[in-house]
């Protein structure tokens, strides 16, 4: 059998004083489903944004009465594989017949690990998506209902990769995506769209003091008299934070003082990463407040927390056209924001409304000093923001759409 | 020149209050003759890890008592880093085939690196293998050696790869000097460098040693499921048979049969490129089982410094049940939260934990639950010991003591006279 994950308890009752959440409603969508036996499948164990969905929401579904479980399937034995999957979902045109072929491998070795009676299975992402053909083969389905949930966006996979997936997806009951946006027209327009989000209640969000906040950012070198604008997100050209530099030194000029905090998971062994690094470095004056705070300074949730609510504004220079949760994290808190006009991003990030919007880097210059000298503005921008993920990137809507899911399924 | 790594500055004043006038005289008056003195610190990453930790510290209090410190990273690719990767791992006792393409990268990269060398210092500390041969490559090309060059070795050399050790050993032993952590590292063949040893210390005024308000405490412990009003047992550790994370929830267990409110908290670090510490953490989460007041968390699942700080400020007792240790610094970061230790005798743990002061040391899981219950049952016996394991640190964990064994070093250097005592038990 596969690994078992997910070892937290969780109340759905302590979501019940937030605004906007309406707990008895998920309570009464719940009730048939009581004792249903559900399975989640995914190669994501941990520190991604789909591993916290699976973590926050499969506990929840138990306290709903639902017989929820999480397990993930083997991964370390193809770690080629893996990347090749990852490229062909970027594009790149590598993906051959013989990746193909390990794929199906890969899918069968699975299957072969796959055990117990499901009401419903929801395989996450495209890597173990093979694993119902291959276990329709040997017949060992058990008529439980199979969910394929994508997460990713395949606009740029590689041709090869999309026929390989639109066969797969064939085979399942349902076929889930986060976005509209994120699909490919080779699977058809039998599907279902489920938006991702983020648990108001895990660490990201915990409270923090002030005095707690402005002592954790003095440690790690931030001046906390002075403001300070924040991007959360990896280092690399997706989230183009070295891109940040120039147009925040522009900004200076009129808000003096202006700290820029660039708050990055960073795997110390990934050579992009590094180049990445260093790019940043070479383009920081000396002694100009530019500073990187990484996963590698152990930064943890709380940690990146502490910089969201520190911050005056948080920004994302998002290349990708995906949302991201860190992003939606910081306008729960209602901090003002300001990203590129680029996919999903725009939908929640509305210019005008919920935060700004900014293309070049004049856009970006005069967002920023806006941002901070306008405090009125910013405030009821944030407000807005702030409600507009209470109303459509909570948990408790993610858990609502997949009761419902479920239900229409039986 | 190599790559320079910015360092946020720092000033020996901010440490006047923890570490007391007596102590900051000290070092202040051990730094004066190096005034001016300038001073290289070369290594491998300026990205995370224990020595870019404590080299954030050290490189901006030098520059504070007015010496010319940098901090530079050598450079390398790729094939050059999964070399010395080979290199670190087989000198901490691991077997890996020891090829002549993976020496020929090795000294190609070092002649890149002397390349790149061309500036004068006074003194130049090489942190661990990867720059080890820059200084052996700059006399082979009739360089004069200037400065004095000390080789930091941070790693537990006495089960060394003999092939591996040979072959760096020649480019170590034309260094003035070499430091080592604890004495039980060193190399015994190692010729020629004098020997200083220098325990590596904590920073009380990094976030890991945040004082953190109460209320934000308790809003943590909540958001990781843990609860803030049952007493907590906590190891800090990686998922590995070394620190005995299964002897652990065995004797938590115990302890449980006598206060069943008791919750255990393990936080590990954990990389994705590490197979066999996943397959140990799967079955330290097996033997927790379905018991949910046993907490399993990690760096991937988002636990840093600052919630690590929170998880030790919580605690009732802390559990270090290592079987073979490095020096196992989380110890000294738990006595500094004037948390009781119960840990296991190995490596520079008894150095920390001093039996009957500042906690316990045990040799068995028996013994381990029978020390934590009597602390649980005796918060002024807990209490006694984590007062003595606070000044326990002060004395001789934190980082300014770190920083003036440095300044020992660099003036008996300069004096050419026999080295005073430095740190614990000098060779």
């Amino acid at each position: 059998m596969f690994a078992s994950l997910a070892l937290s308890t969780k109340s759905l009752d302590e979501y019940a004083s937030l605004p906007g959440v309406d707990v008895d409603h998920l309570r009464r969508l719940a009730e048939p489903l009581r004792g249903a036996r559900v399975l989640n499948l995914s190669v994501t164990t941990f520190g991604t944004s789909v591993a916290d969905l699976i973590g926050s929401s499969t506990p929840l579904l138990q306290d709903l009465g639902l017989d929820a479980h999480w397990q993930a399937v083997r991964s370390y034995e193809a770690p080629e594989l893996e990347s090749a999957i990852y490229n062909a979902i970027a594009g790149a045109p590598t993906w051959s017949a013989d990746f193909a072929d390990q794929w199906g491998r890969y899918n069968q070795m699975n299957a072969g690990l796959y055990e117990g009676d499901w009401d419903f299975v929801v395989v996450h992402d495209p890597q173990p998506a093979g694993i119902l053909s291959a276990l329709r083969t040997s017949g060992n389905t058990r008529g439980s209902k199979w969910i394929w949930h994508c997460h990713l966006d395949l606009n740029s996979a590689s041709e090869g990769l999309r026929l390989l997936l639109r066969s797969q997806a064939d085979v399942y009951d349902a076929v889930v995506f986060d976005l509209p946006q994120y699909t490919i027209p080779e699977l058809g327009d039998r599907l279902e769209f489920i938006r991702p989000a983020i648990d108001p209640l895990d660490p990201h969000n915990a409270d923090v003091s002030s005095d707690t906040i402005q002592d954790v950012i003095t440690r790690l070198g931030i001046d906390p008299s002075a403001p300070l604008v924040v991007q959360v997100a990896p280092l690399d050209r997706w989230h183009d934070a070295s891109a940040l530099v120039e147009p925040v030194r522009e900004a200076r000029k009129s808000v003096p003082g202006l700290q820029l905090v660039l708050v990055a998971n960073i795997t110390r062994d990934d050579p992009e990463t590094r180049a990445y690094f260093q790019q940043i470095v070479q383009k920081i004056e000396p002694g100009e407040p530019v500073h990187v705070i990484s996963t590698l300074d152990e930064l943890g949730y709380v940690g990146i927390n502490v910089f969201q609510r520190a911050a005056d504004v948080v920004v994302l220079r998002n290349v990708r056209k995906g949302l991201s949760m860190r992003l939606l994290d910081a306008m729960w808190k209602a901090r003002p924001v300001i990203a590129r006009p680029a996919g999903a991003m725009a939908e929640v990030v509305i210019d005008g409304q919920t935060g700004w919007l900014a293309d070049s880097d004049e856009q970006w210059t005069a967002a920023v000093v806006e941002a901070l000298q306008n405090k009125g503005e910013a405030g009821a921008r944030a407000t807005r923001g702030s409600e507009l993920v209470r109303d459509q990137y909570l948990i408790t809507r993610y858990l609502a759409d997949y009761l419902e899911l479920f239900k229409r399924l039986r | 020149m190599f790559g320079t790594v910015p360092v946020v500055p720092r000033s020996l004043g901010d440490y006047r209050e923890v570490i007391g006038d007596e102590r900051y005289e000290e070092i202040r008056s051990l730094a004066e003759p190096l005034r001016g003195a300038r001073v290289l610190h070369l290594n491998a990453t300026a990205l995370g890890g224990g020595v870019a930790e404590i080299l954030a510290s050290l490189v901006p209090l030098m520059n504070d008592l007015g010496m010319h410190a940098e901090w530079q990273v050598i450079r390398g690719a790729d094939e050059f880093f999964n070399v010395t990767k080979a290199i670190h791992n087989t000198l901490q006792g691991m077997f890996i085939p020891w090829t002549p393409e993976m020496r020929d990268i090795f000294n190609r990269y070092t002649s890149i690196n002397a390349d790149f060398f061309d500036e004068d210092y006074d003194f130049l500390v090489i942190h661990d293998p990867q720059p080890a041969g820059i200084l052996a490559e700059l006399m082979q090309r009739g360089k004069e050696k200037k400065g004095h060059w000390v080789w930091r070795c941070h790693i537990d050399l006495t089960d060394a790869q003999p092939d591996v050790w040979d072959f760096l050993r020649p480019s170590v032993e034309v260094h003035d000097a070499a430091i080592f952590t604890l004495k039980d590292f060193v190399r015994q063949d190692l010729r020629n460098p004098e020997i200083f040893l220098v325990p590596p210390a904590i920073d009380p005024l990094s976030v890991k040693n945040s004082p953190i308000d109460a209320a934000t405490i308790q809003e943590v412990l909540r958001r990781y499921g843990v609860d803030p009003d049952r007493p907590i047992l906590l190891q800090v550790s990686r998922f590995d048979p070394w620190k005995d994370p299964l002897g652990v929830i065995d004797a938590y267990r115990m302890v449980k049969e006598e206060v069943p409110e008791v919750q255990l908290l393990m936080v590990g670090s954990m990389a994705h490129d590490d197979p066999e510490g996943w397959s140990y953490y799967e079955r330290t989460v097996r033997r927790a089982g379905e018991d949910y007041d046993v907490h399993i968390l990690h760096n991937l699942n988002g636990v840093g410094n600052l919630e690590v700080s929170v998880f030790q400020a919580a605690s009732a007792v802390i559990i270090q049940k290592s079987i073979k240790e490095g020096f196992g610094l989380t110890v000294a970061e738990g006595l500094w939260k004037r948390k009781p230790v119960v840990a296991g005798r190995a490596g520079g743990i008894p150095l920390q934990v001093l039996h009957d002061k500042t906690g316990y040391l045990v040799d068995s899981v028996e013994q381990c639950a029978e020390r934590t219950l009597y602390l649980l049952k005796n918060p002024d016996e807990a209490r006694r010991l984590g007062e003595a394991g606070r000044e326990h640190v002060r004395d001789k964990f934190l980082n300014t003591r770190y920083l003036a064994d440095y300044l020992k070093i660099f003036g008996s250097l300069r004096d050419q006279r026999q080295p005073q005592a430095v740190g614990i038990g000098n060779k």
